[in-house]
């Protein structure tokens, strides 16, 4: 009788955890007795935590028991879990994500759907004061309370364990600025800024065209038609195919470049290279070369010196020295070498010297394409003959600005600078039959081959002089087997 | 003096249009085909048409024979091909005044326009 009593009584149920609290009233028990007051008091009998709103839970059950006379199993209290802490993360801003480089490619014409790969970037280039992340704190995270009143702990958040190198600022914010102008890398651990565009392979499609304001070294080769412009100096360890390097410092290239006659360089400090094949360009200060320039249309605005090296075709002018152990070759290939002072590129006069430079290759490119077309065999249909005349009118047009510009042959231009000529040229093996020497206003023509060692340089009196060995320094106009059309 | 040039090419127009100014024809109007060339001929009068005879929309003799019927006394210079020369004759039945044959140099090219000015008589 006592059990069949029990069994009739509401009962407070706590859910595994202590994760709710319910109350049970079965069918059988005393409307009467069932009252907030007993509930609430079986409630805390087992320890349940009651709140206003539990209470009100309570009320309203026992309410709805004595009206419907029903049994009830119902939740009327639930824990508050805890809010673990989050871990701090990094976001990346817009465009600096390091794990998303190389994925854009280049610029596309929708017109067409081409893409241009040579144009696509491996890098992540920053400048100073860029904000490239945010790194967002770790939160402590919230306790929570069971059903009982007993607390319920949360994690907090793990640290994020990056190192921001010197090279960005990591502000109490979080923002993550650069302090300088380079190359972003992020290697799980460590977000750096380098000065320098360290290619680790060879530029090719997977990196892109290369242009960079700072040092970029290449730690492989450079691919035909790619592009390589840094504003200060560029090293590549590996071998330069028909490529553009332009540089603002030195240009180092061990093994060499074979530019087969599309190559070119533009280098603003000095050149260290291993071979030069069929490359044209400028350089602004030393050309140091350990073999040979091969057929090579280049400027040096400083020395040249290739003690072991020799130059074989092509026409190479420079401001400096010469040192080189042959000019020309033993096959006789015509080789031309121009000794002259070029006026500082950034006068008046060595701007227009420039330009007369880049005016006078244009021509020189339409008159060879000009020739082509009217030896082929489709010059007289009427799309050759449209670009004929327009290839004529194009040189025209040049050939009146560089009339304008006061000069209308290359020789005089070379002339006019050739006067100011002080260099001297020194060659210790050979140098070679048609090799011919600019030098100030003598045009030196090497029909025979001579021996070296051999120094040739202007003297005083404008004479071309030249020294054998130790020899006693004589006229060049004196030397068997030389023509010396200035001096003639 | 007001000289039209019509030609899809603006590497020559640009040329032509030096060459006109070097011999003192500063107004010019350029035309890049020869719908183009009716559209703006109303507006501009021009008083010499240099023009080209293959050109995209509209090409060249088509131009000169929608012109002539309107204009019979503007000169006009076609600039024609080598092997366009044989249909010459076609386009001086439809009008044009003289020809040029391409390749042609600067100087060929300013002695024809000074040629025809001539000989319709016009002001140079």
């Amino acid at each position: 009788m006592a059990d069949a009593r029990a069994a009739d009584q509401p009962t407070i149920v706590i859910e595994p955890q202590r994760t709710a609290a319910r109350v049970v009233i079965p069918i059988g028990a005393d409307p009467e007795l069932v009252t907030v007051s007993m509930l609430l008091s079986l409630a805390r009998e087992r320890g349940v935590e009651v709140g206003s709103k539990g209470e009100e839970v309570l009320r309203r059950l026992s309410e709805r028991f004595r009206a419907e006379r029903a049994p009830l199993n119902e939740v009327f209290a639930e824990a508050t879990p805890p809010r673990h802490g989050i871990d701090s993360s990094i976001e990346w801003q817009p465009g600096f994500d390091p794990s998303h480089a190389g994925e854009a490619a280049g610029p596309s014409d929708p017109s067409s759907g081409r893409i241009d790969f040579y144009a696509r970037t491996s890098f992540i280039r920053v400048h100073r004061e860029d904000h490239v992340a945010t790194i967002l704190p770790a939160t402590e995270g919230l306790d929570g309370r069971d059903v009982c009143g007993r607390t319920l702990a949360a994690s907090a958040g793990k640290p994020l364990t990056i190192e921001v190198d010197a090279s960005l600022a990591r502000l109490d914010d979080g923002r993550v600025i650069a302090q300088l102008d380079g190359q972003l890398s992020f290697d799980g651990r460590r977000i750096v800024v380098n000065p320098v565009l360290d290619v680790q392979g060879t530029v090719d499609f997977s990196t892109g065209n290369i242009a960079f304001e700072g040092d970029v070294v290449i730690r492989h080769d450079i691919r035909d038609r790619f592009r390589v412009r840094a504003t200060k100096s560029v090293t590549v360890e590996g071998l330069v195919d028909a490529s553009h390097i332009e540089c603002g410092g030195d240009l180092t290239a061990r093994r060499g470049v074979a530019g087969r006659a599309e190559g070119t360089i533009e280098v603003g400090g000095s050149a260290h290279i291993g071979y030069l094949d069929e490359v044209s360009g400028h350089i602004g200060k030393d050309l140091l070369c350990a073999r040979e320039i091969m057929r090579c249309h280049l400027f040096v605005g400083g020395n040249l010196v290739s003690d072991l090296g020799a130059i074989i075709g092509g026409c190479v002018t420079v401001a400096g020295d010469v040192r080189v152990a042959d000019l020309g070759s033993g096959g006789d290939t015509p080789t031309e070498l121009r000794l002259t002072k070029e006026p500082d590129i950034d006068s008046p006069e060595g701007k227009a010297a420039a330009e007369v430079r880049a005016l006078h290759a244009q021509v020189a490119t339409m008159e060879k394409e000009l020739a082509t077309l009217r030896s082929s065999a489709t010059a007289r249909t009427p799309t050759a003959a449209e670009r004929m005349t327009e290839l004529e009118f194009e040189i025209a047009d040049m050939q009146a600005r560089l009339k304008a510009l006061g000069f209308t042959d290359p020789a005089v231009e070379e002339a006019g600078l050739a006067g100011l000529c002080t260099s001297t040229l020194t060659v210790s093996r050979m140098v070679h039959a048609r090799v011919t020497l600019r030098l100030g206003h003598h045009l030196i023509v090497f029909n025979d081959p001579v021996k070296g060692p051999i120094r040739i340089w202007l003297e005083g009196t404008r004479d071309a002089m030249y020294q054998l060995g130790e020899g006693t320094p004589r006229s060049l106009r004196d030397m068997p087997g030389v023509m010396d059309r200035a001096a003639a | 003096m007001r000289v039209m040039l019509v030609d899809d090419s603006k590497t020559i127009r640009r040329i032509q249009r030096s060459i006109l100014e070097q011999i003192g024809y500063t107004e010019i109007d350029e035309a890049c085909d020869g719908q183009d060339a009716l559209s703006r001929v109303v507006a501009f009068q021009p008083s010499l048409i240099l023009l080209d005879w293959n050109m995209p929309n509209m090409d060249g003799l088509t131009f000169l024979k929608t012109f002539r019927q309107r204009d019979k006394a503007t000169p006009v210079i076609m600039v024609t091909t080598e092997a366009e020369k044989t249909r010459v004759i076609e386009a001086i039945r439809a009008g044009v005044n003289n020809y040029v044959v391409k390749p042609f140099t600067p100087d060929t090219l300013q002695q024809r326009i000074k040629e025809t000015l001539a000989k319709v008589g016009a002001p140079q």
